[in-house]
């Protein structure tokens, strides 16, 4: 369903769909619907440097292995066989069977260059970030609706919220309990609006989009797209990174 | 040879008439005497064994195998013993190297503790938004907030993967092979078979 059957949702109050009002507040419930980064992020200068530092620590500090180990008797053995005949005792087969550690090494570096990794500098910046699912209607951000009378539970309207949205195979809500709470006025009617949170599980993260009237937007985009500073705030720190 | 020594002093030492004699060489110790063993104990004897290890084997097959305790594990032997030979002959690092190396992991060490400041910082107040969410929930209807504490069955079976390197290539780059995949993974099944004139059913 798009944005605005959702948002009519919320706006209708209507006979059919009344909202449940406790203590004069009317009840909703909102999904944070968050996608995962699919790339992994960029590492800071600092980071690349530790790497490269903890990488190097780590090849002093180990032993060889079995191959390393070939590879050293047979580079020996090699030496003594050229000295040997360079003093004239021995004679050397040029034309040899067996395949040294070298000449696997060799063959792997050979292989290793005809694989050609995908550019990730191609690769859209926002996908290196996890995102929110937002709305492209200016009138509501994040996805709501109210809870009625025929909803059992919190999550029970939260499934009914992503069956509308038609997300209820690639979507998974998290927990019964709402993660955040945030209370406004809407037509001078107080509501109470209770944030669940919800992960994207499907194959493609561009099918939530083909519709048009959702979007992902990563936390530096948020600002620009939820006007309500308060809002903004809860958004940010349930939707933080770690 | 020392049959042929023994015979020679007898021979020699005129013992002959004094009835002393050489027995067979025995290379092992005599049989011992075979005992009269009762059928029934024997066979009783075989049924309760068999029946030890039927049962064990069960058990092993129930449980699997017990993985031996960490502490226990003392390595490969093999690369216990080759552990001189696999020394990695490296040039120690200059005082510059060791210095600049000293420095890069207090800094690490100083970007870690903050981003765990942060993390501990980000959960704390993630969790006190919740719980003000619950109370807010509480307050205003005691029977949702009873039916959002119950715990979510369906976590259980949640996984996710990723983040990747790079985007997936495109089918014109690569092309996965098609086919059927066939597991080829050895398993090892014990099977225990019992001569049937061991068991006599179960014992009333």
């Amino acid at each position: 369903a798009t944005s605005a059957a959702v948002a009519a949702l919320w706006r209708s109050g209507s006979a059919a769909t009344p909202g449940l009002t406790r203590s004069g507040r009317l009840l909703s419930v909102g999904l944070l619907i968050q996608r995962k980064a699919v790339l992994t992020p960029d590492l800071t200068e600092l980071e690349t440097r530790a790497s490269d530092l903890f990488t190097r620590l780590d090849f002093e500090r180990s032993r060889l292995s079995d191959f390393e180990l070939r590879d050293r008797a047979e580079s020996e053995a090699a030496k003594r066989s050229l000295s040997a005949a360079a003093e004239g005792k021995v004679q050397v087969a040029r034309d040899g069977a067996v395949i040294t550690a070298k000449d696997l090494m060799q063959r792997w570096a050979a292989e290793q260059q005809a694989v050609t990794l995908a550019s990730r500098e191609a690769a859209d910046p926002s996908l290196k970030r996890p995102a929110v699912l937002l709305s492209t209607d200016a009138d509501l951000c994040l996805p709501c609706c109210p809870v009625v009378d025929g909803d059992a539970s919190l999550r029970a309207a939260c499934d009914r919220l992503l069956e509308l949205m038609g997300l209820t195979a690639s979507c998974r809500l998290l927990g019964n309990a709402p993660v955040g709470l945030h209370t406004y006025k809407y037509k001078k009617s107080p509501v109470s609006l209770f944030l669940h949170r919800a992960i994207f599980t499907g194959a493609d993260w561009r099918s939530a989009e083909a519709s048009g009237s959702w979007k992902w937007v990563d936390a530096d985009s948020l600002p620009g797209r939820v006007p309500d500073r308060r809002l903004l705030k809860k958004l940010r720190l349930l939707a933080a990174e770690f | 040879m020392l049959t042929a020594s023994i015979r020679h002093i007898f021979n020699y030492a005129s013992f002959g008439s004094r009835n002393f004699h050489l027995s067979v060489v025995l290379p092992a110790e005599p049989l011992k005497k075979k005992k009269r063993v009762d059928p029934q104990v024997e066979l009783e004897r075989i049924r309760k064994k068999t029946r030890r290890i039927e049962k064990e084997i069960k058990r092993l097959e129930q449980r699997g195998r017990y993985l031996k305790p960490l502490d226990e594990i003392e390595g490969e032997r093999h690369f216990i013993k080759t552990l001189d030979s696999r020394e990695r002959k490296l040039p120690a690092p200059s005082q510059t190297e060791v210095e600049q190396r000293a420095l890069l992991m207090k800094e690490w060490t100083r970007f870690k503790w903050r981003q765990l400041d942060t993390e501990c910082q980000l959960l704390a107040n993630q969790r006190r938004e919740l719980y003000r969410a619950m109370q807010h929930l509480r307050m205003l209807d005691p029977s949702l907030f009873e039916l959002a504490s119950q715990p979510d069955e369906s976590l259980l079976g949640l996984s996710l993967s990723g983040p990747l390197y790079t985007l997936p290539q495109s089918a014109d780059v690569f092309d996965a092979v098609d086919g059927d995949y066939r597991d080829v993974t050895p398993t090892y099944r014990y099977t225990f078979e019992v001569d049937k004139k061991m068991t006599f059913g179960k014992k009333k």
